[in-house]
């Protein structure tokens, strides 16, 4: 509003007033001291001063020290007057005033909310560099610079993957800044209890995508969408757009993680033998087409067998130390089978009907349920007889794929083979320790009767060399210790066999067929008579 | 899907039973909802149902035998005929139940029940061709009770099924897991295999197959997006059960043939299942023929030798596994 002009007769006393307190000494020099700034005033006695002034430019016919302000500006601006206003303005006086008095409340509420907008502008505009600061300090953030493509792969790395623990950490890194994006989407509602998961979410990919922009190696947050789309099969191009929309990284980029991630699969895998934890191998055919779009003489569509698989660690609270081939396998107790263990029990007869009822009332409950009648409480819950605890999850180490074909019985030895070798199992680990196989029925059967009935079957076909062959990659763990039988039908392959097994070390125990006799040594492994005669077999003992 | 048909049927057939037990004369399910509201305030109605189907279901040693028990006396060749079809279903709902039995047992975890099942399964599969089966059964039967130590036994027990999701109900087989892992590993696999691509999937990709899945799952938690655990609910299955349950009710499986016996109370189910329709299909009953081939020791003696001779992964009889693995390559 601008002041009215006044009309009444201005006087100026020169002398001082009769009401001049005498306790207010008659001059206040600042002029010599130039570091006593505008609101600073290092002397006392204010209000008796301000008291003075006042009266002063009552008289002078001012209403009040604001209105003589303001009539300086308006009619007397002077280079002194300027460089007052100046040095006010600069030292931060104005902005304190304002602040003062809208912090007070005492003007009416459109003035009020005037002056406040006046007044965030500003602060604003000076904090500009308080929020590059801010920037600069998140951007540097240890949070944000998991390079992905630098460290190693860790479970740990997933787990730190939290919008909420990151936004934190950013808060403590540049409060100002994240103060002012937290505030774009937080509700308008003070009250309103919707999540402010989202908000933190929407700032947190902000500031990563702002600080990807800076330095492309501040990615963890990119890598993570990245990784998350490349595991949900999402094309290429695709991907390339989010690297340039700053969210996600590049192609180069992945494949290195991707390496990281495989070699961490692999030292983990490989540091599974010399652990001493009891490991269950399972694996099982992995089979797909090949086609071919125009089929040739010699390009056609053919089937592609591999063998996938993982190595299963069971929790901590579900495994013992590694069994052991000669203590946990008591052979000797075979006498002890009778028919009556492979008949069911009173007990597991008493189980199964409480397992049919319980079936019968489910039933019950479902039709019941259907046709909208409230039935009382039933019991339709199975026994419980040796639960699993639930909450405890096994840890899965995948294998590599194999190019081996399960069904073929010689590439079985190939593939626990490799496994051996893969998962870091030593020679003696493998000889006297025990492991699990698991898989379907042909897998459990190759693995189990394959090795020999390989054999058996090779020798048979004439194929004495590959049978030696294979007699000789027999993996250590899955065969040793049981028999492995070679038969050979005509023939002579003893000189290779005899050389192969000392090479070995192993004990060999001839048994000829039709003679009936047992016990002889490596060294007793001569070809006799009856080898070209008919089969003879070699049982192995390993 | 075979199975979601296979619980299907195999729920008709128990809401057929259960409603012949409430209402043997009606041929329809109309009754079963009144039998059911009456039976809604005392949970001994519904107790003493399930425990006279049950013991007619458990009745292992006599359930192929037990029409020669009910029904009319005659001997003509309608009469026969009709009591091998309740035998049939009879033994269906038995096999169905084991099955459902052991599933539930693997989804829920428990190696107890789990066992209990194998233990009718060793006898079941003796009188089969299914001589794998039979062979890999009594073969885990003698390793859990005789051969393994306390500690690998408990070991088996404690690990022969996983959860990776840990709810209460998601235990798997460990070859289900292998199973996602090969599908999983084929969903990654590009449209066209070279030897850089095929070295990559298999030497790269294929051991990451459960980090992507623990990244899917993290990522979609953090984004609060419900894209795991978020199943259809499945259609009910009632709709397909209220069809089938009256089609064994309607084809007088259950049904009453003789006027003489149009006075019996509900309850007296048993003396009410005669009146099957006319079918030569004789099914097997597993648990009978399967004790009797037990009972000829053939099997044991040639498991007990093969793991004297200190053979204890194989006993098995030679010739035949040769000739089978033969044919399964040549195949």
């Amino acid at each position: 509003m601008e002041p009215s002009k006044r009309t009444s007769a201005r006087t100026l006393s020169q002398s001082k007033p009769a009401y001049w307190d005498d306790r207010v000494p008659d001059v206040y020099d600042i002029s010599g001291n130039p570091d006593i700034l505008p609101g600073r005033s290092g002397s006392g006695d204010i209000e008796l001063r301000l008291a003075s002034a006042k009266a002063n430019l009552l008289i002078s016919g001012f209403t009040s020290l604001l209105d003589a302000a303001l009539h300086e500006a308006l009619y007397a601006m002077n280079d002194s007057s300027i460089e007052h206003f100046r040095r006010f303005c600069d030292s931060g006086c104005l902005v304190n005033l304002l602040k003062t008095l809208h912090e007070a409340r005492i003007l009416s509420p459109t003035v009020q909310r005037n002056l406040g907008q006046l007044l965030r502008v500003r602060d604003i505009s000076d904090a500009s560099q308080v929020y590059r600061d801010d920037f600069e300090s998140i951007r540097k953030s240890s949070v944000l610079n998991h390079s992905l493509a630098q460290q190693s792969w860790s479970p740990s790395v997933l787990e730190s993957f939290n919008f909420g623990s990151i936004f934190s950490q950013l808060q403590v890194a540049g409060p100002n800044l994240m103060a002012l994006l937290h505030s774009f989407v937080s509700p308008l509602d003070q009250d309103s209890s919707k999540d402010a998961s989202g908000g933190k979410r929407r700032v947190v990919l902000t500031i990563c995508a702002l600080a990807h922009c800076r330095n492309d190696k501040t990615n963890f947050v990119p890598a993570m969408i990245s990784l998350y789309l490349y595991a949900s099969g999402v094309g290429e191009r695709p991907m390339i757009m989010m690297n340039h929309f700053g969210l996600g990284i590049s192609r180069r980029t992945l494949g290195r993680i991707l390496n990281r991630m495989a070699a961490h699969a692999r030292g983990r895998l490989r540091s599974l033998g010399p652990s001493d934890l009891p490991v269950i191998f399972v694996f099982d055919n992995l089979t797909v087409p090949a086609t071919v779009r125009y089929a040739r003489l010699h390009n056609n569509s053919e089937f592609l067998a591999y063998t996938a698989g993982f190595a299963l660690v069971p929790p901590a609270s579900r495994r013992p130390t590694r069994f052991d081939r000669k203590s946990d396998i008591r052979a000797e107790r075979a006498n002890e089978i009778r028919i009556d263990d492979f008949v069911p029990t009173l007990s597991d007869f008493d189980n199964i009907c409480k397992c049919f009822q319980a079936l019968l009332l489910q039933a019950t409950r479902t039709c019941a349920r259907s046709l909208e009648v409230t039935l009382p409480k039933l019991n339709d819950k199975m026994p419980v007889l040796d639960p699993i605890d639930p909450r405890e999850a096994p840890e899965i180490q995948p294998l590599p794929t194999y190019d081996c074909n399960e069904g073929v019985i010689n590439e079985v030895i190939e593939i626990i083979n490799t496994i051996q070798s893969d998962v870091g199992l030593s020679e003696s680990q493998a000889e006297e320790q025990l492991f699990l196989f698991c898989g379907d029925l042909m897998t459990v059967r190759n693995i189990r009767y394959g090795i020999r009935l390989g054999l058996v079957s090779l020798c048979e076909q004439r194929s004495a060399s590959k049978a030696i062959g294979m007699f000789a990659r027999l993996p250590a763990g899955v065969d040793r210790g049981q028999h492995g039988v070679v038969s050979f039908y005509d023939g002579n392959p003893w000189p290779n066999l005899q050389k192969l097994l000392r090479r070995a070390g192993r004990c060999l125990v001839l048994d000829e067929v039709h003679g009936g006799t047992w016990s002889k040594s490596c060294e007793a492994l001569e070809p006799n008579e009856s080898t070209s005669q008919g089969f003879q077999y070699v049982q192995g003992l390993f | 899907m075979c199975k979601d048909f296979f619980d299907i049927v195999l729920d008709g057939c128990l809401v057929a039973m259960i409603s012949f037990y409430f209402a043997p004369d009606s041929t329809t399910l109309a009754n079963l909802e009144h039998h059911l509201r009456v039976a809604s305030s005392d949970a001994k109605v519904l107790e003493t149902m399930s425990g006279k189907l049950t013991s007619v279901f458990t009745d292992f040693d006599g359930i192929s035998r037990l029409s020669d028990h009910l029904g009319p006396r005659s001997n003509d060749k309608a009469s026969s005929a009709r009591k091998r079809t309740f035998q049939n279903l009879a033994l269906f709902v038995q096999h169905g139940m084991m099955f459902r039995t052991l599933d539930q047992a693997i989804r829920e975890g428990d190696s107890g029940r789990i066992s209990m099942c194998i233990s009718y399964f060793v006898v079941w599969f003796q009188g089969t061709n299914n001589h794998n089966y039979a062979r890999e059964t009594m073969r885990l039967t003698a390793c859990l009770k005789h051969i393994w130590s306390d500690e690998l036994k408990q070991f088996w027990k404690q690990n022969c099924v996983v959860n990776l999701s840990g709810k209460a109900g998601g235990f798997v087989a460990l070859d289900s897991v292998n199973e996602y892992l090969v599908r999983e590993i084929k969903a990654m696999m590009g449209q066209s295999v070279t030897p850089e691509t095929n070295e990559r999937l298999r030497n790269v990709l294929s051991l990451l197959v459960f980090d992507f899945k623990d990244i899917k799952r993290t990522i979609a938690d953090e984004a609060d997006a419900e894209i795991f655990d978020f199943h259809s609910t499945p259609p009910s299955p009632w709709h397909d059960i209220r069809r089938i349950a009256p089609l064994i009710l309607e084809g007088r499986l259950l049904a009453s043939g003789g006027s003489e016996d149009s006075q019996l109370e509900a309850g007296d189910a048993e003396d009410r299942l005669e009146s099957p329709p006319l079918d030569s299909y004789k099914a097997l009953d597993l648990f009978a023929k399967g004790s009797a081939e037990l009972g000829t020791t053939k099997a044991i003696r040639k498991l007990k030798d093969g793991i004297g001779k200190g053979d204890i992964l194989y006993g098995l009889d030679e010739d035949e596994e040769i000739n089978q693995l033969q044919e399964g390559e040549q195949a």
